[in-house]
């Protein structure tokens, strides 16, 4: 009886000891948050549309006579020629008549190349860029891009923020084909060097009233075009890696390199296999700061991870934050 | 017969408390009904402050208040007569009278004043068959009062019989009641320290609540098994009915559980990267770090209804032999009231709650109504082994007015505890 009785006030206490208290946690299927897997294959850029809209710089628009032409300067340091009779349709045949709009993106800083994911590459090749333009040209109503005459050249004159350099060459963007759509980021774009090698003028003058000085670009090209130089080749050059938490992977991620010294981006490669990213011919020794872009679901990361001298195939860690648009914005015009 | 010498055992006049004379004359009966009346009014009025023990059962013969001394010899045909028929008692004098009650048939047991008590109310009864002959299953009587015979059992005695009739069954009702100050002392009480599992059914109604938000936390509460556990302090009022107060404890146990959405799990892990950077040349990296995860998560949080309370219960008890039966019922005067655990807020969302944050349940939940059915068994002479199940019947909502839900919870358990006597 005595064991009976214990062992009911032992259950007992047993029982109001209980703290019954749990939490299981479930994740969700499907949810790009939980997806750690890198994959194999190419990334699909549709995932950072939001990003890429959100990210992408102030386009300037001015239209004009498409059969005279015009001078257009821009409310910021830029200016655009269109000589009279430059325009060709799609037919080939000379525009001129009619409303024409031309549309011009400006990249200065090396913040702006991340932000239209543009970095300053040629191939494996690094390229010093003082700046990028992208122009295209439009039937004001009915949207058909034109063209310019093999004949003649569009002239684009825009200011220099730094050291004016003296020999910058024009570098031509290649795109995907078909170009990438939309707010698509084109992982295929890169920069080849122009036929023309020449150096490009500088010009020193007056513009929206400002005694500045910069550059000049002549050409026949629309589209992406660049004033960069090759960064001087050197003997110490070594693969530069950089690894992120686990919900960072190709699928969400990009990250770029940023020289400290120089206006030259490098986006960096991904590789399945060790789950990092990876570049190579980075000068040892020199000052970078390394960043990351991620679009996961609905939410943005930004990372940042300065290397004051890159040391001989290192690796790098980055540790991204979730951040707003505005305040990623902010950071890339801080680089 | 005036000179016969009562066999009175030793020590039994010490333990013998004098009594208070009942008025001569006066013919007072107690059934089981008006002591349990009395004896609850005492109570009531004297809750908290101290009881009295004093005797309880009493059985009149009658008395006509005649001469001191004086042997007065009763016969009857019929031994159970002298309890319950007064007129049997044809002469008695005074308090202090020799009865001596005589049967014409079969053997014959009397009543006798001790002369060396002279001075005393009291009156031994003797079960002897024949004048002085005592045997093993004589029982010692005592008159308390003039018209009043208590019986009591001899230490040195087993049985406690007139001829062949029974009355063991009375020696437990002698042992403890409560009466007036003053009155003939019984000194037996009972604690009965006990433990149990209850359960707890509760009943909603809306106030101002939403019917999303009930059914909500419809769905999110489910009740557990709780637990009681107090001591009750027992005075037998009667031949059958108790009266037991003490101080009791409980918790109901309630399961809250709740899905939250869009939880992020962030857990630390160590990723090891093998980075070739060229052949042969192999970066291994060793990273720590955290990895987020998004998800539902399922939360259950034990919710405690505790109480701390006194109750006033009324027992009637009855059974042979070692098991006996009891039906208890009564008032259970909640002292405090306490919860912790989580309830959702108005917008649906789990928040947790205690003693210190909880404006939704009161501090003191009210009278509960108690009702109980009692099985014991004895395990010896002093201590019995009992088992209730029970019914508590809360009589007012447990939330605060300003809730927007009315709660009251229900309860119902099996007690099991002992009974132990603290004092005869």
């Amino acid at each position: 009886m005595k064991k009976i009785i214990s062992i009911a006030f032992a259950s007992l206490t047993l029982m109001a000891c209980n703290k019954e208290f749990s939490e299981q946690f479930n994740t969700y299927n499907n949810n790009e948050l939980n997806d750690t897997v890198w994959t194999a294959t190419k990334s699909n850029m549709d995932k950072f549309a939001d990003l890429a809209k959100g990210l992408t710089p102030v386009t300037f628009g001015e239209s004009f006579d498409a059969g005279n032409g015009d001078t257009i300067n821009f409310n910021e340091p830029i200016s655009i020629e269109i000589p009279k009779g430059s325009l060709v349709n799609n037919a080939g045949r000379t525009q001129d008549t009619g409303r024409a709009r031309v549309e011009l993106l400006w990249l200065r800083k090396k913040g702006d190349f991340i932000k239209c994911f543009k970095a300053t590459t040629s191939g494996d090749n690094i390229l010093e860029s003082a700046g990028e333009v992208f122009v295209r040209m439009y039937h004001y109503y009915s949207g058909q891009e034109y063209a310019i005459h093999n004949s003649s050249a569009i002239t684009i004159k825009f200011r220099e923020n730094y050291t004016l350099k003296n020999n910058l060459q024009l570098f031509q963007g290649k795109e995907s084909n078909p170009i990438a759509a939309g707010n698509r980021i084109d992982t295929a774009h890169t920069w080849n060097r122009c036929a023309d090698s020449s150096y490009l003028p500088t010009w020193q003058g007056l513009m929206n009233g400002a005694n500045m000085y910069g550059y000049v670009i002549r050409t026949n090209q629309l589209r992406w075009l660049g004033a960069s130089r090759f960064i001087e080749k050197s003997a110490n050059t070594t693969n530069l890696y950089s690894v992120l938490p686990q919900n960072f992977t190709n699928k969400n991620t990009l990250v770029f390199l940023v020289f400290k010294n120089m206006q030259s981006v490098v986006a960096m490669t991904p590789d399945a296999a060790s789950r990092c990213f990876w570049t190579k011919n980075i000068p040892v020794g020199a000052a970078v700061k390394l960043v990351s872009l991620s679009q996961i679901g609905n939410s943005f990361y930004y990372g940042e991870k300065e290397i004051s001298s890159v040391a001989k195939g290192s690796a790098y860690k980055i540790e991204p934050a979730k951040k707003t648009i505005s305040e990623i914005i902010t950071a890339l015009n801080n680089l | 017969m005036q000179d016969h010498e009562s066999p009175v055992p030793v020590g039994l006049w010490d333990k013998v408390n004098p009594a208070n004379a009942i008025p001569t004359g006066k013919v007072v009966k107690f059934n089981a009904l008006k002591n349990w009346g009395l004896s609850t009014l005492f109570l009531m009025a004297g809750l908290g402050s101290s009881f009295v023990v004093a005797d309880s059962k009493r059985y009149t013969i009658g008395v006509d208040g005649e001469n001191v001394n004086k042997v007065v010899t009763f016969t009857s045909s019929d031994q159970n007569d002298v309890f319950t028929n007064a007129s049997l008692v044809t002469k008695t004098n005074s308090i202090n009278t020799l009865i001596n009650i005589e049967s014409s048939k079969s053997l014959t047991p009397f009543v006798e004043l001790p002369t060396t008590q002279s001075s005393t109310n009291n009156i031994t009864v003797y079960n002897a068959n024949g004048s002085s002959n005592l045997d093993a299953d004589e029982t010692v009587a005592k008159f308390t009062a003039a018209n009043t015979i208590s019986f009591f059992k001899n230490n040195q005695l087993t049985n406690f019989k007139f001829n062949s009739k029974d009355y063991n069954k009375y020696l437990n009702d002698l042992k403890l009641s409560i009466l007036c100050p003053g009155s003939n002392p019984n000194t037996d009480w009972y604690i009965e320290p006990f433990a149990g599992a209850i359960y707890g059914f509760k009943k909603i109604t809306n106030n101002t609540a939403t019917n999303t938000y009930l059914q909500q936390k419809d769905s999110s509460e489910r009740m557990r098994i709780g637990y009681a556990a107090g001591v009750n302090l027992v005075k037998p009022i009667s031949e059958h009915f108790v009266l037991k107060t003490g101080v009791w404890v409980s918790q109901i146990n309630e399961r809250f559980s709740y899905k939250t959405e869009n939880e992020i799990k962030t857990t630390t892990v160590v990723t090891v990267r093998n980075i070739i950077r060229a052949p042969g040349d192999t970066l291994r990296i060793s990273d720590t770090s955290s990895v987020q995860q998004i998800g539902y998560k399922n939360t259950i949080v034990g919710n405690r209804y505790k109480t701390l309370d006194i109750p006033v219960i009324i027992g009637y008890e009855f059974g042979k032999g070692s098991l006996k039966f009891g039906v208890n019922a009564g008032v259970i005067v909640n002292v405090k009231h306490g919860f912790e655990g989580a309830v959702y807020d108005s917008s649906l969302t789990a928040i947790t709650i205690n003693k210190e944050t909880n404006n939704v349940y009161k501090t003191n939940i009210g009278l509960g109504l108690y009702a109980g059915f009692r099985i014991a068994k004895d395990l010896n002479d002093k201590t019995q082994l009992f088992v209730e199940p029970h019914f508590r019947y809360n009589l007012s909502n447990m939330t605060t007015p300003n809730t927007s839900f009315n709660q009251k919870i229900n309860v119902t358990g099996v007690n099991v505890g002992l009974r132990i006597k603290i004092k005869d």
